[in-house]
């Protein structure tokens, strides 16, 4: 498995469990994070958990079931930034209620998906690429 | 091919493929079928809500018969099973999978049961199991992922 895929996993499981803890927090005081800590939550376990883990899970296994090679390494390399530059910023701006780090970090965060988008389809219709 | 051969050729090439590693371990299989359980459960919060994300007492429950019950379940089961394959590393079994999985369980329905009932401190409990068990996935999934040596 690339080592790239493995750091997907692994992000994933590290924002699975930091989501977690800061609604656990929430739960225990409302007052002991500041910010929109619900929709901060939210967003950490769906963009950074679940899609974080389906990134790096489709991007070993949809080569291998399409039967052709990743279209793009660097594309992947690429989501991978993109990914985890934009996240940070959207928790960023939910918990210091700062709309337009929501804004820009949701540009990143789509870019990733954009790129992970192309490259699947690409990927399973046996284009070949950089 | 009279049936009771067809049931005995399909026991076998059964047998082989879960001899080969292909077929679910018991504990996937357990987090696989509860996950579908959870989500029949969770689509019942449609019925009386309209939408996982209606406003009211009951959105966090619903909503998290469908993130914990359902895509925590999905998860666990599917990544214990494909990720040591994908790498050819070792998962931590033995009791780690069971011990994963009674705190998974225990931890949603403390969560749901606490917030349709209105019992913060049991909602807490259940948030800090459903937690644990996410730590003990973790802790049996890290060394696939990043073997020593
Ligand atoms: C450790 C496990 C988890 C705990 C303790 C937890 C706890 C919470 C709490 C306390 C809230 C706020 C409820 C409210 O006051 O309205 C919440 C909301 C939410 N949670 Fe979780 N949760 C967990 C796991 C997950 C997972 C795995 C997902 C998704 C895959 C998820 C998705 C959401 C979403 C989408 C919301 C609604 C956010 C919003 O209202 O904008 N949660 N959770
Ligand atoms: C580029 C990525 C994303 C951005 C910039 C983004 C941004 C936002 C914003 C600004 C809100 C607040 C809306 C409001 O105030 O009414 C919101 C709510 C929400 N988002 Fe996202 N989001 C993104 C991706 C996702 C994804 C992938 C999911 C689910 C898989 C998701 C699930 C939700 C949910 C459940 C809510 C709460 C809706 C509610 O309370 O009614 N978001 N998002």
């Amino acid at each position: 498995m690339h080592k790239r895929n493995r750091l997907f996993v692994s992000i994933a499981l590290v924002y699975g469990l930091l989501g977690g803890l800061i609604a656990i927090v929430r739960l225990l005081d409302p007052s002991l994070i500041p910010g929109n800590v619900p929709r901060a939550h939210g967003h950490i376990m769906l963009l950074g958990f679940i899609l974080m883990m389906i990134y790096g899970i489709a991007l070993h296994v949809l080569p291998r079931f399409g039967g052709f090679p990743l279209y793009s390494e660097r594309m992947a390399d690429w989501q991978l930034y993109l990914a985890n530059t934009g996240l940070p910023l959207m928790i960023a701006g939910w918990l210091g209620w700062r709309d337009m780090l929501v804004m820009t970090g949701g540009l990143f965060t789509y870019g990733a998906i954009v790129l992970f988008g192309l490259n699947m389809i690409l990927t399973v219709r046996g284009k070949t690429g950089a | 091919m009279p049936e009771k051969d067809l049931a005995e050729v399909q026991r076998q090439a059964h047998s082989r493929m879960a001899q080969m590693g292909f077929t679910f371990s018991r504990d996937n299989r357990g987090f696989i079928i509860a996950a579908q359980i959870y989500l029949m459960f969770a689509g019942i919060g449609l019925l009386i809500n309209g939408s996982f994300l209606a406003d009211g007492v009951s959105r966090p429950a619903f909503l998290h018969l469908l993130t914990l019950g359902f895509m925590l379940f999905m998860i666990y089961g599917l990544g214990s099973h494909m990720l040591p394959r994908f790498t050819g590393n070792p998962i931590r079994e033995g009791p780690w999978p069971w011990l994963q999985m009674g705190l998974a369980h225990a931890g949603v329905a403390g969560y749901v049961a606490g917030y349709l009932a209105g019992w913060h401190g049991l909602t807490i409990v259940g948030a800090v199991l459903a937690w644990l068990s996410l730590a003990v996935f973790t802790f049996r999934v890290w060394p696939v992922l990043w073997p020593r040596g």
